[in-house]
């Protein structure tokens, strides 16, 4: 017979699972498919790490340091970042989930707070003509990637134990809950980062078993009106898809010009073949073939071209693996809310890694998107990082049973849910889990 | 379900990596070599080193055309302005106080960029001690060249900004609106943008030598540490700068043509005797040879790359020393590259290029590699210019014999007119083309006003009617006229259709029942009196009379008995048909038969032929072959294609097969023409009743032939819309006189003179080619006294010469 141990409350809040007298060294046995996503995290941070010491090696090399000081900084942000994992990973994310509309509010706040008129220039320093970093003095810190995280927990925080979702008029809210940040960074303007959100959401939505053909029909009408939208584009923005527009047409008149990143990135790329080219000749190829933003947007290309075709393999294979293991965890989860989370986490890093890898291809206009884990940056990373301790944090915290049925619809053709309302304890349909014995 | 969504989602997230790994695979494996080869490429630094373009010379060594080099040493204005050192400054710090310079006031930011400041500025300062030293310029000298321009452009930009603030306000007063200072200041903001001036380069040192801006020209690329410039206290800067910043050297070598115009005195005691007196006249010729020599420019089109390719991969030795080991042309063709566009420039462009040197840097490894530049080939010439200055002086309308006289007894054009000529004068033994003169001429500079053309009608009028740009020597076609007659004869001698001693009856026509049809120009003449050549001889004429007394008859008998077949062979084996290739450009190589529009020619009729054998009807060549085929008469038969251009090497010879007493003949009856004062058509010019010779040149043999060839009319039509307004412009019969000269009976010289519409051949084209001899004397071709030389020598006056 199975006894029910009453942890202490600060004990209950970081175990959360706490079955009898697990440890947490137990339950870190099991997290399982957390694992590769740990894994995944360590292996492209230290890529990164290494690729932005090949970009900035003359400087390394002027200064006489052993390694450039951007990858240096790089290191001291990955520990930071795993202690920030750590950090996140420990309280159990229902704690987490409780602060998630207080996270949200803070991060609207701090997005009007940046486009404020009068905020002294020392505080938000405009950087590539964006207003999205606040000077901490110590750092610069991105509002927006706060954001992300804040956006993901409200929306699994609010979908959790509801099934609107299944109408249409259900997803008007989750809409607003993205619309409303998206706007906000789309002001600064930062249109990259503005970008990801929506295919988090939409993600967070099919996993949580809202209609395909309603989704289906809301991306027509968004492909629609894009054109509508075109002419309140910023003029760098229309240039750059003007610039992508060309590409595609063979027309390399913009090659020195709006296509200039785009193009030495692919040269870099291909300059990798198969195999890739030593260190040395990496170092200098892409210092005299002067890629911009050679540590940051565009260190797939550094990549690429040192370890070729295989080294960009092993990234997306890494990238799935980290994909994949936060979708195993969320997979594994029985709680809606840590479902939720694990699928909204990944989708970001899903989209961004597309959307970054697509524009080092010259398949995407350049939108300012670093690679996660890879490119260099304080914010970046230590978002990243808060990413896997989220992730690591739902596959730590099984939720005892019995289970709250999450998101388990019978179909999709419109017929009724068997969806059957739940109470805390006993039997309900959809019931997966042991009953409990008091 | 949820799980099912899961699989979704990863299905989605696979397929979105699918297609990023089919492109990367597609970059890396389809395009991967071609995009490695690309960034290596960027891996290696050229810098080109200029080289010297070939000399043109003439046959005694003088220098018609090279390069005078010349370098600017040109400085960036932002680094005059110091605008480079502050920004540098500016960049440097905020990368080396990145952390906290978020944090710094702006006077503290301020301060330290001042200081970094400081460091840049002394480093743009120590280049310019630097290339102070190098060119010779003193510093304070340079320093005072780099504020004038600062200051000057910072006027400019002042007084642009006011021009546009005015504009500003001023649009604005006309809506009716008032204009704030707060307004002001915000037009003045937005107004300042940068004029040119302050973006480009501007030349701190100009014409410097070659040696000089070579070695400049090596130092451009190179880089120094920064910190190198530093001196106690400072804080040493991480990076590398130029070490010369902004300089560029401006390659400013200029193409010169030392005899592009001449000061030639003319002995007017030798002239004809209307324009006969015991003075000189000093003669300023300008654009000398310019048709020969050509021009360059600095304009570089697809056609001359494409020139180049087809070029090097037809000569082996030329592809073998213009490509370097990495297969890059070091002859190929920049922006602003100077190439030859018209004559010999254009002809020989491969050969005077020169192949630019290149100093090749690895950037990855350091290494440096330099190929020194190799300078054009010289062009030597046959030309003697002193020769064509003299010949081109005879030309000038300004002397008179190219202008229509009362004595030319031209019916056809207005007295006073300027009239077209060209000269060439071939030396018999070896085909070489020691003058060859066609007016007029075109201004090399592009100064019509020279011309005394002050407006665009009148230069396009001009073009339109005087051809300036055709080298009438070689490229426009003439009928011959009479001056054929000597090929003729010795042509029909060879096949058969003339015999030894034969005389030919001289009825005055050819048909004898047809009086009117076909006659010599003496029965034409004093036709009523039934005059021919027979009176006038008293016998009927051989050959050597035929040519003496220039019988039509005569030679329309052979014309009739060559037939279509035999006029044709006739001229071709002189040449007529084949093109000469001088290796200047376009050339006419003469016609026979009419033209069908088609490309081809209509077959000789039997009347054509008949014409012919008087150098009238369908036939055509140029003044080169006239001198041409006398010479190859003058050499018994044996053919050498004419040259300008000394490559060495033996001249194509070939062997016509003249009968030999046909060329004895043949010379006889030109020696007649210009010594037989009675009944030579070339040897005296009538003036009222006194009788002038054309030739007045002592000790020096001539043989000659005059000529008046009918020609059409040359019609312009203005506006292009149809002859319904077309006008006549030139009209009357083409003026020529072909001659042979030497000493000892021995034609030395051949000289061919052709006069457009000027008429009379002895009158008009016959004065012309005495002064041409004159000019061989005087030149020590021929012997004789420069009697131009002695009388103005006895005068006291300097002789010309080149300016």
């Amino acid at each position: 017979m199975s006894t029910f141990t009453r942890d202490p409350i600060w004990l209950r809040a970081i175990r959360g699972a706490g079955w009898g007298d697990q440890s947490i060294f137990n339950a870190v046995k099991v997290m399982n498919a957390a694992w590769l996503t740990l894994f995944a995290s360590l292996a492209l941070t230290l890529i990164g790490i290494y690729s932005i010491d090949l970009a900035e090696g003359s400087v390394r090399e002027s200064a006489g340091s052993p390694m450039a000081a951007e990858a240096l900084k790089q290191i001291v942000f990955l520990i930071i970042g795993l202690m920030a994992c750590v950090v996140i990973a420990l309280p159990h994310y229902k704690v987490v989930g409780l602060f998630s509309v207080l996270m949200y509010l803070v991060g609207l706040g701090l997005l009007i707070f940046l486009m404020l008129p009068g905020v002294p220039s020392w505080l938000v320093t405009p950087r590539n003509g964006a207003k999205a970093w606040i000077n901490l003095g110590v750092a610069d810190f991105q509002p927006s990637e706060v954001m992300k995280i804040a956006f993901v927990l409200l929306v699994a925080r609010y979908m959790r134990y509801r099934s609107a979702h299944r109408q249409l008029k259900g997803l008007i809210v989750p809409g607003i809950i993205a619309a409303i940040p998206v706007g906000l960074i789309t002001l600064q303007p930062d249109l990259g980062t503005a970008s990801l959100f929506v295919p988090a959401l939409f993600a967070m939505l099919i996993a949580a078993g809202a209609r395909l053909r309603h989704l289906t029909l809301i991306v027509l009408c968004a492909a629609m009106a894009a054109p509508a939208a075109y002419p309140l584009l910023r003029p760098h923005q229309k240039a750059r898809i003007v610039g992508i527009v060309k590409q595609f047409q063979g027309d390399e008149s913009g090659s020195h010009g709006i296509n200039y990143q785009s193009t030495r990135a692919q040269t870099l790329i291909g300059a990798g073949q198969v195999t890739g080219i030593s260190e040395p000749e990496a170092r200098a190829l892409v210092r005299y073939n002067s890629l911009p933003e050679d540590h940051n947007d565009m260190v797939f290309a550094v990549v690429v071209d040192r370890f070729g075709l295989l080294g960009g393999i092993v990234m997306l294979v890494l990238y799935g693996m980290w994909i994949g293991g936060a979708l195993l965890v969320a997979a594994s989860c029985r709680d809606p809310l840590g479902r939720m989370i694990a699928v909204g986490i990944p989708a970001f890093i899903a989209a961004q890694v597309i959307i970054n890898v697509g524009m080092n291809l010259g398949m995407l206009p350049i939108i300012g998107i670093t690679l996660p884990f890879v490119s260099y940056g304080g914010s970046s990373l230590l978002t990243c990082w808060v990413m896997t301790g989220l992730i690591v944090n739902v596959a730590l915290h099984r939720p005892r049973p019995p289970y709250r049925a999450s998101f388990e619809y019978a179909d999709d053709d419109g017929s009724q849910s068997s969806m059957q309302p739940t109470r805390p304890y006993g039997r309900s349909a959809g019931f997966s889990g042991r009953a409990v014995t008091r | 379900m949820f799980h099912r969504r899961l699989v979704l989602l990863m299905l989605v997230v696979c397929a979105g990596f699918l297609g990023l790994l089919v492109r990367m695979s597609w970059m890396t494996i389809v395009d991967g070599a071609a995009s490695r080869e690309v960034a290596e490429s960027r891996l290696i630094k050229r810098t080109w080193l200029p080289t010297t373009r070939g000399r043109v010379l003439d046959r005694t060594g003088r220098v018609l055309a090279y390069d005078q080099a010349s370098y600017d040493v040109a400085i960036g204005y932002s680094v005059l302005s110091g605008d480079w050192a502050s920004r540098r400054a500016r960049r440097y710090a905020g990368r080396a106080h990145k952390d906290q310079w978020d944090l710094y006031s702006t006077q503290e930011r301020d301060a330290i960029v001042e200081n970094y400041r400081r460091i840049y500025q002394k480093h743009v300062d120590a280049s310019m001690r630097t290339i102070a030293a190098y060119t010779g310029v003193g510093l304070d000298e340079l320093l005072g060249r780099r504020d004038a321009i600062v200051d000057k452009t910072e006027r400019q930009h002042r007084s642009i900004i006011g021009a546009r603030v005015r504009n500003k306000v001023d649009e604005r007063e006309r809506l009716g609106f008032s204009v704030t200072d707060e307004d002001l200041a915000k037009y003045v903001k937005n107004s300042s943008s940068k004029i040119k001036e302050q973006t480009v380069t501007h030349a701190v040192v100009e014409g410097v030598s070659d040696e000089v801006g070579f070695e400049l020209m090596r130092m451009v690329t190179r880089e120094v540490p920064a910190m190198s410039y530093v001196e106690g206290g400072e804080k040493a800067l991480e990076e590398m700068i130029p070490l010369f910043p902004g300089m560029e050297i401006t390659d400013n070598t200029r193409r010169v043509y030392p005899f592009e115009s001449e000061s030639v005195i003319l002995d007017r005691s030798s002239f004809p005797l209307p324009l006969r007196s015991d003075s000189t006249v000093r003669v300023h010729v300008e654009d000398l040879g310019s048709l020969v020599l050509g021009r360059v420019r600095d304009r570089v089109y697809k056609e001359d790359a494409d020139r180049r390719r087809v070029a090097l991969s037809a000569d082996e030795s030329l592809r073998v020393a213009s490509m370097t080991e990495d297969g890059v042309d070091r002859g190929r063709y920049s922006d602003h590259d100077r190439v030859g566009h018209t004559g010999i420039e254009a002809a020989m462009e491969h050969s005077l290029r020169g192949l630019r040197g290149v100093r090749t840097e690895h950037l990855q490894t350091r290494g440096v590699s330099e190929i020194q530049p190799s300078s054009g080939k010289d062009v030597r010439l046959t030309l003697d210019m002193a020769l064509q200055a003299r010949v081109r002086a005879v030309l000038d309308p300004m002397v008179g014999m190219t202008r229509v006289q009362p004595w030319h007894d031209n019916a056809d054009m207005p007295l006073g007119t300027e009239l077209d000529a060209a000269v060439v004068v071939l030396e018999v033994a070896t085909g070489e083309i020691l003058a060859m003169v066609s007016t007029p001429v075109a201004p090399r500079d592009g100064d019509w006003a020279r011309l005394g053309l002050k407006t665009d009608e009148a230069v396009e009028r001009f073009k339109n009617e005087r051809f300036p740009y055709v080298n009438r020597a070689i490229a426009k076609p003439y009928q011959p006229g009479s001056v054929a007659k000597a090929l003729v004869l010795t042509g029909a001698s060879k096949l058969g259709k003339y015999e030894q001693g034969e005389r030919i009856l001289a009825t005055g026509h050819l048909y004898p029942d047809k009086p009117n049809m076909l006659r010599s120009w003496i029965f034409k003449k004093y036709q009523e009196l039934g005059y021919t050549h027979f009176t006038q001889l008293g016998r009927h004429p051989d050959g050597t009379d035929a040519l003496m007394v220039s019988s039509n008859v005569f030679f329309f008998t052979l014309g009739q008995r060559l037939e279509a077949s035999g006029i044709e062979e006739v001229y071709s084996m002189f040449g007529i048909g084949t093109p000469i290739d001088l290796g200047i450009g376009m050339s006419w190589k003469g016609s026979t038969g009419v033209f069908d529009g088609e490309g081809g020619t209509l077959p000789i009729s039997p009347e054509d032929a008949i014409q012919m054998g008087i150098g009238q009807g369908p036939i055509t060549w140029t003044p080169l072959h006239a001198v041409d085929a006398y010479s190859t008469i003058a050499r018994g038969g044996i053919e050498i294609t004419p040259r300008l251009i000394q490559r060495g090497g033996m001249p194509e010879v070939s062997n016509i097969g003249l009968p030999g007493w046909a060329v004895r003949m043949t010379l006889d009856g030109l020696y007649e023409v210009v010594n037989n004062a009675k009944d030579g058509t070339g040897n005296h010019v009538t003036y009222d009743t006194i009788l002038d010779p054309v030739f007045n040149v002592e000790g020096i043999d001539v043989w000659g032939k005059t000529g008046t060839a009918t020609s059409s009319p040359l019609v312009i039509d203005p506006d292009g819309d149809g002859p319904m307004e077309a006008r006549v412009v030139r009209k009357g019969d083409h003026s020529w006189y072909v001659s042979l000269v030497g000493v000892g009976g021995t034609p030395e010289y051949a000289i061919a003179v052709v006069v457009d519409y000027g008429g009379s051949g002895a009158r008009v084209s016959g004065a012309i080619n005495n002064q041409v001899v004159h000019a061989l004397v005087s030149e020590g071709y021929l012997p004789g006294q420069d009697t131009a030389a002695m009388k103005t020598a006895s005068s006291g006056t300097q002789r010309g010469g080149a300016p």
